[in-house]
């Protein structure tokens, strides 16, 4: 009966009727979120101020990469915690014209006199505070190099160029907003201890920047301003660097002027997998990412997520016993590729995927330990950054970069303003079980000078019929490659929109400690079908902090993460 | 063995570092939440719309109080929201003056012209016409807001409206939001010349994304009332206007419809949920009563030890819904024509006999519930609400529509304003059947001057200790007062968030209609529902809830996500 039609669903069929496919309706109002919609292009960023930032460059006339290094340099300036100058990362550029995607790996490396038992102390425990908070925590920052390195290759602008708006934000400052005076006052203690750090950050008598005042960051202004006076040579080489090497030799630090002009970035080949049609592009090591994202994928590929319902036991069940999978050859094969042999192709096979599935019961719980014996990955800091761009012609940047915790090391390099990254603290620098099993996984990932410490970050390409369809990638520690994985299932599988995809909540299993996380969001019900399959489930705060765009018939959908406050997808409309 | 001790104390420390996820840091951001509130110290806007947001908190920077500042947004929103935001619809405001902490209430609903009559909206089929100024009442909105200003306001008239007149001369940018809708909307609009020309080109092609849009009549109107208030609209120029395309075009609102329009204060309705104060909007109002007999229900079960958005939490909305629903058909109407039994209705006893028919296990079928056939007549989702709070603690929370997207279709010739569409919501059917149902109900048949009633559910909500702490209402047609119960209960029952008990997925549940639900929930929850006798259908996202929570020393403003554009905004003051 008419009457009984909602009047709403009417109105919709009838007009979608008449439409014709240019005027179909790109807002879906079955989602509860909605992207940014835009025609010319889209910057997705954890600081929306960072994202307009990469617009504006996209509305001069740059491409995605001038506009990806203009909002890195950018998120150096305000989101101090994890964008950086001081610390390392990964970049995927897919070029229009190259026809092709280029791994950009700007990991820190470990300074030459790095050893492989530097972090232990006199009884061979495993010392904390030096692995995370001294200045041997630091590895030799990458990020300088990478973005100038990307912008030189596959760039338009100037150095010059992109690096002005990071100037004028930071000698005009920019509005403190509640969450980066929230996590200040945090960390307060750890940060003020440190006199060059305090200087930059705090007020006056070490007081927190309360929300809506102006911070100013004089110190970095200098240091980016010698960068476009010098070029990256200022970093490596020259003024910057100079000032990186006393606080080190002056601080029980082992980064030599030696190490600051070794840096290298490396261009890698990017991984490759399909899934059900779509290409995943992704980051090979030293990230650990890429594999097994494309590991999990292939595991799921045969299933169909879709019709066990997003959300459900079911579903849930079955990603979970694929991470834990995953996660255990991780810890046995992870390492550096320039100095360790890692089994690539093996891990991404299909075929391979189809022998671990013989393994896993859709109905039952598999317990780690009767998977592998291996050892459990260290602590990854989840406080990293992300961020997706791409430009009218086709071109993108998916980008992660980091200083590994909130902070870094919390050490500031006096009159640079540069926060030092605490990367070393990524190798496996833990005493204790290894050495004793004799495993290969710990040997994979130890400390070695110039060696990079592994990553999970997981920059993400996937593309549709060969051209571009969805950026993303997250920070979070470890939980970024389960994170990646299941925002492109939601998208890819589970057909939600870009937004949607991202803002629906998630799991993550990494096989040791063998516990399900569960962001809240979930049923009940569903929880407790879980723990009758026998998975012990724990509630965990939000992961990740999904930046994502997706290209669809001519509009850009982007969609920035909410778990994040201030971040923010901008798009270009010409 | 010594290799065990270590790998379990190895384990141990690791699981250690996990629980460093779990237990969040203290901070003012809830990292548990996905989405998260704006935050403020004082003043709060939030609204449907971004621009009228903005144009409401500049007010309060001005000096303005809450009034002002809802009544420049009311305005705003007739500007940029044309589809809901209007001159020519009606609504409710509820508004809360902090120094004698009370609360007062406007019914500015629209009402039936004198010379309608039931047969008048019936078409061939026994259905009812839905666009054209055959179906258009006359209009409140105006006369609610003059009438708001007039007796809280600090600024003037003219300050209020000014930055409505700008931004129809103006102009602003029509989003993918606005393009889409008047896509949707050209099954009305193309029908009247005047909307027409306004929204589309030569070719029926909608007005691109990111054109101008400027209404150079809408600010002539607007200016009319500027100067001259009320009877700026309900008399003079823009009410002849009106009768004149009335008459010429079949409707049927006369220059003496207008003169006598009246907004109409009333006493709010209120009850008392597990402690908490929720005060709403009386009839002509009826998603109040329906909010308050829902949660008077509810209030007998323990829905926080079901869990959030449980089947069984699920199950126990959905039976407490139908049963507040059940009174809708026989009671509710314009309480200056009909004597709606607000005591009895809202009475805890009466409630709690409800309840007791309620069966965890499985659900009451509708005819036990009510006798008779329901017949729904669906209200559009598309009305607007904003909520407000100034820097004193005075506050407004207030629902206004057009009744469907973009109402009837019409634009007043030389007035630059839509016209509603609500003489649909009466009940045409009355007298023709024996059995009652929303169209055949006594207390909403249509008589001459009648408002109609609505479900628009504007409301506040106190805490144990009387200190305000909700501002909150939404669009959805019949399913508001489920959603602003919902809202409630995401706050009180499961502590959650307050933009996490905003964005949660909704569900709606009708007398006789079925069980529907927004996307995100668990077919785990689904097949439990269905098993206790649910029919769970998936609908499109509902309501637009853009609410404000006092929360000392905060105040948050959650804008829903679900309409884009929405915004709050609120200020925050500098130590």
């Amino acid at each position: 009966m008419i009457k009984k039609i909602p009047i709403y669903f009417l109105t919709l069929f009838v007009s979608i009727y008449l439409e014709s496919s240019n005027n179909l309706p790109i807002i879906d109002y079955g989602s509860i979120s909605h992207p940014e919609i835009g025609t010319g292009g889209m910057v997705v960023s954890q600081r929306k101020i960072a994202s307009e930032v990469g617009v504006e460059i996209l509305r001069q006339g740059g491409n995605a990469v001038d506009a990806a290094v203009a909002t890195a340099l950018a998120l150096a300036v305000v989101l101090p915690r994890a964008g950086n100058l001081g610390g390392g990362g990964f970049m995927l550029v897919y070029s229009e014209e190259l026809k092709k995607t280029i791994a950009i790996d700007y990991r820190e490396m470990a300074p030459l006199q790095a050893s492989r038992d530097m972090f232990l102390d006199k009884k061979g425990n495993y010392d904390r505070r030096k692995a995370q908070f001294s200045l041997l925590s630091a590895g030799v920052p990458g990020t300088v190099a990478g973005l100038y390195y990307a912008l030189n290759k596959y760039g338009t602008l100037s150095w010059g160029e992109v690096l002005d708006p990071a100037i004028k934000l930071a000698e005009d400052g920019f509005v403190v907003p509640h969450d980066l005076s929230s996590v200040l006052s945090n960390y307060k203690k750890r940060l003020t201890a440190n006199e060059a750090t305090a200087k930059a950050y705090y007020k006056a008598n070490k007081e927190t920047y309360s929300a809506g005042e102006v911070i100013k960051l004089p110190d970095l202004a200098w240091s980016l301003k010698e960068l476009k006076k010098v070029g990256p040579d200022a970093f490596y080489k020259g003024k910057i660097a100079e000032k990186i090497v006393a606080e080190m030799e002056l601080n029980g630090g082992l980064i030599t002027a030696k190490d600051l002009a070794n840096y290298k970035v490396k261009e890698r080949m990017p991984l490759q997998g399909t899934f059900k049609g779509y290409e995943i592009v992704s980051m090979p090591p030293s990230s650990s990412g890429g594999v097994h994202l494309i590991q999990m994928l292939n595991m799921l590929e045969p299933f169909s997520l879709k019709e066990m319902g997003f959300g459900s036991a079911q579903s849930i069940h079955l990603m979970s016993e694929v991470m834990k999978r995953a996660y255990a050859d991780r810890s046995k094969y992870l390492g550096d590729t320039d100095f360790v042999s890692v089994p690539l192709k093996g891990l991404t096979d299909k075929e391979y995927a189809k022998a671990l599935l013989k393994e896993i019961s859709l109905k039952k719980v598999t317990p780690s330990k009767s998977i592998s014996n291996g050892n459990p990955l260290p602590y990854e800091s989840p406080d990293t950054t992300h961020f997706s761009v791409m430009d009218s012609e086709g071109n993108v940047v998916s980008n992660t970069y980091t200083l590994n915790f909130s902070y870094g090391s919390g050490i500031v390099i006096p009159g640079t303003g540069i926060l030092m990254n605490n990367e070393m603290d990524d190798f496996s620098s833990k005493k204790g079980v290894p050495n004793a099993y004799g495993l290969v996984g710990y040997e994979a990932n130890e400390i070695e000078g110039q060696k990079r410490p592994l990553s999970s970050m997981t920059p993400t390409i996937v593309f549709k019929n060969k051209k571009p369809y969805l950026v993303l990638g997250s920070p979070g520690g470890s939980r970024i490659i389960t994170t990646v994985l299941q925002v492109a299932l939601n998208v890819l599988e589970h057909d939600m929109s870009v937004k949607q995809a991202v803002v629906s909540p998630r799991v993550h299993h990494q096989w040791l400690p063998d516990v399900l996380l569960m962001e809240e969001g979930f049923s009940p019900d569903t929880v407790t079908l879980l723990e009758k399959m026998g998975h012990t489930i724990r509630s965990s705060r939000t992961m990740g902090s999904v930046q994502a765009i997706i290209y669809k018939d001519k509009y850009f959908y982007g969609a920035a993460d909410p778990r994040r406050p201030s971040s923010g997808a901008v798009a270009v409309n010409p | 063995m010594k290799r065990n001790l270590i790998l379990t104390v190895w384990v141990f420390v690791t699981f250690l570092y996990f629980n460093l996820l779990v237990a969040a840091p203290d901070s003012i951001f809830r990292y548990s939440d996905r989405v998260h509130p704006d935050i403020a110290d004082s003043n709060m806007v939030v609204s449907q719309n971004q621009i009228a947001t903005e144009v409401g908190y500049q007010i309060l920077e001005q000096g303005g109080n809450a009034v002002d500042a809802a009544t420049a947004i009311g305005f705003a929103l007739a500007v940029t929201l044309p589809r809901a935001g209007n001159l020519g619809g009606g609504g409710f405001m509820l508004i809360y003056d902090s120094s004698t902490k009370k609360v007062s209430t406007i019914d500015y609903r629209s009402a039936a012209p004198k010379k309608a009559k039931s047969e008048m909206f019936l078409n061939k089929n026994g259905g009812v016409i839905r666009y054209g100024y055959i179906v258009t009442a006359v209009p409140g909105t105006v006369a609610g807001l003059i009438k708001a200003h007039e007796e809280h306001g600090n600024l003037s008239l003219q300050k209020v409206i000014e930055p409505s007149i700008d931004l129809a001369s103006k102009g602003f940018r029509v989003t993918y939001d606005l393009f889409q809708a008047l896509n949707f909307g050209k099954v009305s609009l193309l029908e009247d010349t005047t909307s027409k020309t306004k929204f589309y080109d030569s070719g029926q092609n909608t007005l691109p994304t990111d054109s101008l849009l400027i209404q150079p009549d809408l600010a002539k109107t607007l200016r009319l009332i500027s100067t001259k208030g009320k009877d700026g609209f309900y008399k003079g120029k823009t009410a002849e206007l009106i009768s004149q395309a009335s008459k010429t075009n079949g409707g049927l609102i006369t220059q003496k419809d207008l003169a006598s329009y009246e907004a109409k204060e009333r006493t709010a309705i209120r009850t008392s949920y597990r402690g908490y104060q929720v005060v709403t909007m009386p009839p002509t109002a009826s998603g109040g009563l329906v909010l308050l007999q829902t949660l008077n229900i509810l209030e007998n079960f323990n829905l926080r030890e079901q869990g959030h958005n449980s089947a069984n939490a699920i199950h126990l909305l959905s039976e407490s819904m139908k049963r507040g629903y059940a009174d809708r058909t026989r009671y509710h109407g314009d309480p200056d024509y009909f004597p709606v039994p607000i005591d009895q209705l809202i009475n805890k006893d009466y409630s709690k006999e409800r309840a007791l028919s309620i069966d965890l296990d499985s659900v009451t079928p509708s005819s036990e519930i009510f006798p008779g056939k329901i017949i729904v007549v669906d209200e559009s989702p598309d009305t607007t609400h904003f909520s407000v709070i100034d820097s004193e603690g005075n506050a407004v929370s207030n629902t206004y529509t057009l009744g469907s997207s973009f109402g009837s279709g019409v634009t007043v010739p030389g007035g630059g304003f839509l016209l509603n569409n609500q003489m649909r919501n009466f009940s045409h059917s009355y007298g023709k059947s024996e059995r009652i149902s929303l169209s055949t109900s006594p207390a909403n048949r249509l008589q001459p001057g009648k408002r109609m009633i609505s479900t628009q559910t504007p409301t506040i909500v106190f805490d144990p200790q009387g200190n305000l702490f909700m501002i909150l209402g939404s669009p959805g047609g019949g399913r508001i007062p489920n959603i602003v119960a919902q809202v409630i209960s995401n706050v009180i029952d499961h502590d959650m968030g307050y933009a996490e008990a905003v964005m949660a997925p909704r569900i709606n549940q009708r007398l006789g209609g079925k069980l529907e639900l927004e996307t995100g929930f668990s077919r785990d929850t689904i097949q439990l529902l269905t098993l206790k006798g649910h029919k769970p259908t998936s609908a499109p996202s509902m309501g637009s809830v853009q609410a404000i929570f006092i929360d000392k020393p905060f105040i948050y403003g959650v804008a829903d996500t679900r309409r884009p554009g929405a915004a709050a905004k609120g200020k925050t003051n500098l130590k």
